[in-house]
């Protein structure tokens, strides 16, 4: 093994440990300011409280310098040294907490049985997974914006202000972990830390089983779990959702402890775990309520007052707060909207539409843009989730079509929590169809899953526990799933272990497993950290420095691409002109508004002119223009260029309205509107501001005839747009679908679009932008 | 204490939440673009209109009389089909009494962008409107149309320089 691969290999485990043991620490130190705590848990359940609540600050840490721009490798190392040190000298307080003997529901023969055959299956699933956490990263989401995001951050040393990137808007509790994983480790680290949050999910399953009596519960749910064809991928690399399992599992296990103890030390505990469920996703939001009712609901029981449950509720809130609001606070003061990219029609802002919201949230229902009925769908469901897997990115396993079994566990007191907690997980599964939406459910039904088994009489128990762990296990694994399944779909398929030891070179790796490397490689050589790239296809972002713009995840970004589509669909071309006259009045503002209605088509203006009889009225700098919606770009209507052009963004619904004020009193008697030929909906009202401030009917009529429009002039426009916006490289794919479709006009003539061809990739094509 | 500090969070969230009311203005002149490109062609083309000589390409007269270009044997003329619309091609012209007499009659063959499209037979001098349907997307969008003229006379008589011709007052593509 090469020194340089030896190196590579400590690296990442150090930032990995380093991330992780910090957390421990911190964890640990936080625990113990929590008097009585350590009397109503384990030892070992410390250790795993200690992770989860020390991650969760050392996240909110992190997440200070990089909105004071301090994420530096000395400030990372200082942090790090400081944890220890508190520990070090708090350290006896911590170690003779006395152990706590947990109250069993009944005692478990034969836990040895279970733990030799979990230690058989780990041992060979360890062998797959740990090459796979320890290789480069290679996983979509992973390449492109979780570490891509990361990098970033890491290069300009804090949040820099990203409006291009709805993935950046999105919360990043555990990406603030890859982050302090990165500086030390890059990469692999960040995919150990992710890793080691699923082994931690696995301990506290087989601590909570123990906890209840219930071991052998917990050995087959941590087989179930562990060993899902959907959890392999997921758990060794650097996406979020094996963290949000486990946030959410201890956010249980948490409200589990509370519900016996009723120490406001919990409620604390819970507040933050539930808090940093949305710090790690969105969808894990769900915690914080669930857990407000849940303690609500306790103390309620318990006292039969009002106060006690508003205490309760406002501690659990409060402190979830503190980890919800730093993400929420940073999209308001960035994007404009504290969801961003969601509630857009509540929040409006210039970087995302509500036409791409309504777009998105759309396909992440069916994860198609031409979905069959749902009920369809929810019939296909459960083998597609269990069995198929090609459609929604991954399969849970066939074991899976068991779970309705978990009901045989009703009986077991923990298992009506448990199989509520199941539920409530998998609601997020509703609005995103992603078999990974159901990995923190999937946590929950194993455990009740391997109840229910252990309710079973004696030998069948062993039989049928035996049969489904070794018959789950081995039909997820990567050479076995290919004698009964075709193997498209998302699943670890190689065991790299020369990756991962770095005998096999990283670059060779990575461009044999990231389609189009090459093209980030060539990014990485031509572009600097300062540049802004455009891509119509998702790159390795993760792997190079530039910025990535990519055409489909923000306003800006489809704003330009809109520009392209339109140098090729003539629909969009600017050639309808609309003359409007009226009888000669002298205004101070003039506004139209839109009285029609329609589902699937957006309002778009592009030019407005004024003129008194042939007179044309020169555009003034003066002029306050307002649109509503999308009041951002309404500038374009006046800046003479018909092939620029606002847009409303979402469906022209009528009152949607522009207008312009002069600050002089114009005397005009005429306006020209320009827009898209394909705008066959728009229905327009005009309207005068009278020198007495009022707003009047126009009595106007209209003629409408084609503009002329040079398509070349259309296409050299793009490059100028582009250049305008500050984009220096293009990135096409002529063999791509969705933006892509303009990809093969473009490389055909790349000069007259303003563009220089630097390099290809097979299908891929990297252009400078020269503009004209 | 803590619960005003997360009250006055919640508080600066929705103040910076809230969009108010955008106003922009039309950007300064040194800011908007100016098109390296000439205007582009229309798609019908009056021979006295003003800008009438980037129509031609070939084999049209510069000066015109009474609205009318003098187009030899053959002329070609160019212009810019929309592809939104339904087209026909149109040409207004006059044939000459010499012409005519001379030519016995003429056949005039109108080709576009090299294909032929039509062959129209006068025998006598006067003003003629040819109005003919488009196939549909049959002409490009992304460059302009030629459309060529080309005149022959029935007669085999000789023919002078400029001798044999006609007069088109408009041509192109009208919807």
């Amino acid at each position: 093994m090469p020194i340089e691969a030896i190196r590579k290999v400590v690296s990442i485990l150090f930032g990995a440990g380093l991330t992780l043991g910090c957390s421990l620490l911190l964890g640990w130190l936080i625990l113990a300011r929590l008097k009585g705590l350590a009397q109503t848990i384990t030892k070992r359940e410390s250790l795993l409280f200690s992770l989860a609540i020390g991650a969760a600050a050392l996240s909110s840490w992190v997440f200070l310098l990089c909105a004071a721009g301090l994420v530096y490798d000395a400030v990372l190392w200082a942090t790090a040294d400081l944890i220890s040190l508190a520990w070090w000298r708090g350290r006896r307080t911590l170690t003779h907490a006395p152990d706590f003997r947990p109250e069993q529901e009944g005692h478990e023969p034969g836990d040895r049985f279970w733990l030799l055959l979990l230690a058989a299956i780990a041992a060979f699933y360890a062998y797959l997974y740990l090459p796979n956490a320890l290789a480069p990263e290679t996983t979509a989401d992973g390449y492109t914006y979780h570490l891509g995001l990361v990098g970033r951050y890491y290069r300009e040393h804090g949040f820099p202000v990203i409006t291009t990137n709805i993935y950046a808007y999105l919360s990043q509790g555990t990406e603030m972990l890859y982050l302090f994983a990165y500086s030390f480790g890059r990469h692999s680290a960040a995919k150990m830390v992710h890793f080691g949050f699923f082994l931690a999910t696995l301990a506290g399953m087989l601590l909570f089983a123990r906890r209840h009596g219930a071991l052998a519960a917990g050995v087959v749910a941590v087989v179930l779990y562990g060993c899902s064809p959907v959890v392999g991928p997921t758990a060794t690399s650097s996406y979020n959702d094996c963290a949000l399992a486990f946030y959410q599992f201890l956010t249980f296990y948490g409200l589990v402890i509370w519900w016996k103890q009723r120490t406001a030390q919990w409620l604390a505990i819970v507040g933050v775990l539930a808090g940093f469920c949305f710090a790690v996703k969105y969808t894990g939001g769900l915690a914080i309520p669930v857990a407000m009712v849940v303690v609500a609901a306790g103390a309620w029981k318990q006292s039969r007052s009002l106060r006690d449950p508003v205490r309760a509720v406002l501690l659990v809130a409060g402190i979830s707060a503190l980890f919800v609001l730093p993400w929420t606070l940073k999209n308001a003061w960035f994007v404009g909207n504290p969801v961003a990219p969601l509630y857009n029609r509540v929040f409006p802002n210039p970087n995302v539409t509500v036409q791409w919201e309504d777009a998105y949230v759309e396909w992440a229902r069916h994860y198609s843009h031409s979905p069959p009925p749902r009920s369809e769908e929810l019939a296909e469901a459960p083998l597609e989730l269990t069995i198929r897997g090609g459609k929604l990115g991954g399969m849970l396993g066939p074991v899976f079509l068991l779970a309705p079994f978990a009901l045989l566990a009703w009986r077991r007191p923990t298992a009506k929590p448990l199989l509520a907690a199941a539920v409530i997980c998998a609601l997020p599964w509703w609005a995103n169809v992603g078999t990974r939406f159901l990995i923190p459910s999937l946590v929950f039904v194993s455990l009740a899953m391997g109840m229910a088994l252990g309710a079973l009489p004696g030998r069948w128990r062993y039989a049928l526990g035996c049969l489904v762990l070794v018959g789950h296990s081995l039909s997820g694994w990567p050479d076995l799933l290919l004698l009964w399944h075709s193997g498209q779909l998302w699943r670890l398929n190689e065991i790299p272990w020369a990756a991962a030891l770095r005998t096999e070179p990283e670059h060779e790796y990575l461009q044999r497993r990231i389609p189009y490397f090459k093209a980030a490689q060539i990014l990485a050589r031509e572009a600097g950290p300062d540049d802004r790239v455009l891509s119509l296809e998702p790159l390795a972002e993760a792997y190079f420095s530039a910025e990535l713009q990519v055409s489909f995840q923000g306003a800006r970004n489809e704003d330009l691409y809109h520009g392209m589509l339109a140098a090729i669909e003539p629909d969009l071309w600017p050639a309808r002109q609309l003359r409007v006259q009226w009888r000669e009045q002298t205004l101070t503002g003039f506004r139209v508004v839109q009285r029609n209605d329609h589902a699937s088509s957006h309002w778009i203006l592009s030019e407005i002119q004024f003129a008194r009889n042939d007179d044309s009225v020169d555009t003034d700098t003066r002029w306050d223009i307002q649109a509503t919606p999308f009041p951002w770009t309404a500038a374009r209507l006046f800046d003479n260029n018909p092939l620029t052009a606002w847009n409303s963004g979402q469906p022209l619904h009528h009152g949607m309205a522009v207008q312009v004020t002069f600050p002089d009193a114009l005397t005009i008697n005429r306006a020209e509107l320009i827009y898209p030929w394909g705008q066959y909906y728009s229905e327009l009202d005009y309207f005068g501001l009278t020198m007495e401030g009022k707003w009047v009917p126009l009595e106007a009529w209209s003629d409408l005839r084609v503009r002329p429009i040079s398509a070349m002039e259309m296409k050299a426009w793009v490059g100028e747009s582009l250049r305008r916006a500050g984009v220096g490289f293009l990135v096409i794919n002529t063999e791509g679908g969705g933006h892509n479709v303009v990809a093969p006009h473009i490389a055909k003539e790349p000069a007259v679009w303003g563009l220089q061809e630097i390099g290809q990739d097979g299908a891929v094509r990297i252009y400078r932008v020269k503009g004209t | 204490m803590r619960h005003a500090f997360i009250g006055a969070f919640v508080a600066a969230a929705a103040l910076a939440a809230c969009s108010g009311e955008v106003v922009v203005h039309p950007p300064p002149p040194e800011e908007r673009w100016v098109s390296p490109y000439p205007p582009p062609l229309e798609s019908w083309v009056e021979m006295n209109q003003p800008d009438a000589d980037r129509y031609i390409v070939s084999g049209v007269r510069e000066v015109h009389v009474q609205g009318q270009r003098w187009v030899d044997r053959t002329g070609v003329i160019q212009v810019l089909a929309p592809p939104f619309l339904d087209l026909n091609f149109q040409l207004v012209f006059t044939l000459p009494a010499p012409v005519a007499k001379k030519a016995a009659a003429i056949t005039l063959k109108v080709a576009v962008n090299d294909e032929p499209f039509g062959t129209f037979t006068y025998a006598e001098a006067g003003t003629y409107e040819i109005k003919q349907a488009v196939a549909a997307k049959s002409l490009p969008w992304d460059r302009n149309t030629n459309i060529s003229l080309e005149i022959e006379p029935l007669s085999d008589a000789d023919w002078k320089p400029f001798e044999l011709g006609l007069l088109i007052k408009s041509i192109g593509f009208q919807p």
